[in-house]
């Protein structure tokens, strides 16, 4: 069997959201959407678009400023703490941190400047200059001039799994991004994914940056008739995949700085 | 070229101002600490996110407003020994306007309560459905005050119990608009001229009324920024106002050398029983009149425009929080792990004494070029 994988840079912002590092330990980074508070023209790790250490660093100074002392929290505490003060990451912010380290370590060049903002007008064509990672979002990502559509077999590690429209109500857009496929006798036979999301059954606190699998059983069906497993659920259980059933539009796409 | 006899015995005059200065304030300091300690005018940590960094902890209950013992020392001689009508009573007086104001906002963030600041959208809705016309009529009057306030309150983040800073801001502009009108109407023509360093002498006509504002508000604030750390304001004052002697004498503004030298005795006394741990803190009380009183020192010395070297540490400290609330809007992102600057580094696990220490030395350094600079 042989893997394909991301470059180092990028597993390793992978894995810095998996484990933020705290003096007690580390835990996974909580996820965070800044459309249910609505905020704007606040610091981009408190809308749910900070670095890994961006959000060590405020959690730091939020506790200091609210005399807690963050070393004495237990880990549960703490990532409650981390909820509590909003602090976490969007699928998007996290699948830009990620495909931006892939980019600069294999093209050299970053993924904020090389991407198309459907949105016009100065005003708004100024923030995004100035705050490119805060107007990246799922249909930036998705857009015809950003990326392209991927069939299964040919899907590699940095590929994007879209669903547009998704979740109960229909309002909600979600993105993971692939950052391994195994392949046996050169046919696609596992395709891993890292994303954040928070199930319905989570409740309030236990989300988080999270990594599934996809086991390719058929390549010529459609992705979300093979078999989807994530925190040991598969089927029904496995709410990703509800997601991506429920979306008005499911796709691979590719990113065109990746090709280019 | 020798000094002259005359130019000797103004800088001896001087030398016995601060060492007289000084005198009076390491005599009076210990009951003002008495009184501070009595009335409870301490820091207190609801107000001051600050404390609760470890090593800071310790400065929680310690005495503020300090500052008073420098400002009185000053008013009190100069009042006795140095009154010029042309010279002293104006920067004086804005002192102490810039020092009352500092110290109504320290005695309110002890004794006040909490303030109430509506937002723009309820003030909105109020001129919209408010029953009485009267009231609507007012608060589409006072909207553009509203505005201002609003837009303050958000730059600021916490107004605290103390004087808001839309209202700080307007005080301090009356203090500038003083200043300015001190300086144009009474002064006469030779202070219409500002210098600019390495060119010469430019008139600046009525343009200088803004600058003189600009220049008092900028200096109160980033003296009243960099009072953070014990020892910092005040030793970093005493090399300021050193300079200045320095600079008036060789001018031969002789009113103005006294006053310098008065200020830098007062400052000795206060940054002994500032020094970690400090005795008492200096506080908007002393920050804001010193402030104010630095930057009417300049104007009247005409090198207004060398104020980011003469005080190269306050603009330091000034221009920090500038960017850091640039870099928290415009890019999202803190520039600096807190602001003002001195609290960046003890983030980064500077000692107090270690930030103070290295501070005074870049500020001494800058000062030196600052006076190269004003002798040109």
């Amino acid at each position: 069997m042989t893997t394909k994988t991301l470059s180092q840079p990028a597993r390793n912002v992978i894995s810095q959201y998996l484990s933020l590092s705290f003096v007690q330990g580390s835990l996974p980074c909580p996820y965070f959407n800044n459309r249910r508070i609505a905020t704007r023209g606040n610091l981009r790790v408190l809308i749910g678009k900070g670095t890994p250490s961006d959000i060590i660093t405020e959690a730091h100074i939020i506790a200091m400023r609210e005399h807690i002392d963050l070393n004495e929290l237990a880990m549960d505490q703490l990532r409650n703490f981390l909820i509590d003060h909003n602090l976490g990451i969007d699928c998007s912010g996290l699948t830009y941190y990620i495909l931006n380290a892939e980019l600069k370590a294999t093209k050299h060049i970053s993924l904020a400047h090389n991407l198309h903002y459907p949105k016009s007008g100065f005003l708004r064509k100024l923030i995004i200059q100035l705050r490119p990672v805060e107007n990246i979002s799922v249909k930036v990502l998705a857009d015809e001039k950003n990326s392209q559509l991927v069939e299964i077999k040919d899907i590699e590690p940095g590929d994007i799994i879209i669903m547009i429209k998704t979740g109960l109500q229909h309002k909600l857009n979600h993105v993971l991004l692939i950052h391994q496929v195994d392949f046996e006798n050169k046919k696609i036979q596992t395709v891993h994914y890292t994303h954040a999301i928070q199930w319905q059954i989570d409740g309030k606190y236990n989300h988080s940056v999270r990594q599934g699998i996809i086991e390719i059983t058929d390549e010529n069906k459609p992705l979300i008739k093979q078999k989807w497993i994530e925190q040991n659920r598969s089927g029904e259980n496995n709410y990703t995949l509800n997601h991506a059933k429920r979306s008005k539009a499911f796709s691979i796409r590719r990113i065109h700085s990746l090709t280019s | 070229m020798p000094i002259s006899d005359a130019s000797i015995s103004i800088l001896r005059t001087a030398i016995l101002f601060g060492l007289i200065s000084s005198i009076v304030a390491f005599i009076w300091a210990p009951f003002l600490i008495k009184f501070l300690y009595h009335y409870k005018l301490t820091r207190h940590p609801e107000y001051d996110a600050t404390l609760a960094m470890g090593a800071r902890k310790s400065k929680i209950g310690v005495p503020i407003m300090g500052g008073l013992l420098v400002i009185i020392t000053i008013a009190v001689l100069t009042y006795f020994f140095n009154w010029d009508r042309r010279f002293t009573w104006v920067p004086i007086g804005v002192m102490l306007l810039s020092a009352i104001l500092g110290g109504l906002d320290d005695i309110l963030h002890v004794y006040g309560t909490k303030r109430r600041s509506r937002k723009l959208g309820h003030i909105l809705k109020l001129i919209r459905v408010h029953k009485d016309w009267r009231m609507r009529v007012w608060y589409s009057l006072t909207l553009p005050w509203q505005i201002f306030k609003r837009t303050s309150v958000w730059l600021s983040r916490n107004p605290g119990k103390g004087i808001h800073v839309h209202e700080k801001l307007f005080l301090q502009f009356i203090a500038g608009a003083i200043t300015a009108w001190w300086v144009y109407f009474k002064l006469g023509a030779y202070w219409l001229n500002v210098f600019v360093p390495f060119y010469g002498y430019i008139n600046m006509g009525w343009w200088i009324i803004p600058l003189i504002i600009f220049f008092v508000m900028c200096t109160a604030n980033a003296v009243n920024i960099a009072d953070g750390m014990d020892g910092l304001a005040g030793g970093s004052l005493i090399i300021t106002f050193s300079a200045l002697i320095i600079i008036s004498w060789i001018q031969g503004a002789t009113a103005i050398t006294f006053l310098n030298a008065t200020a830098t005795g007062a400052l000795i006394a206060y940054t002994y029983f500032n020094i970690k741990p400090a005795r008492f803190q200096m506080g908007d009380v002393g920050s804001l009149g010193l402030g104010a009183l630095l930057a009417i020192n300049m104007i009247v010395l005409n090198r207004m425009l060398l104020l980011p070297f003469i005080g190269f540490i306050f603009y330091l400290e000034l221009a920090s929080v500038i960017l850091q609330i640039a870099g928290r809007y415009i890019f999202g992102v803190r520039i600096f792990r807190m602001a003002p600057l001195h609290h960046h580094f003890e983030l980064r696990g500077w000692s107090e004494e270690k930030t103070v220490m290295r501070f005074w030395i870049i500020h001494a350094g800058m000062v030196m070029f600052g006076i190269w600079i004003a002798l040109l």
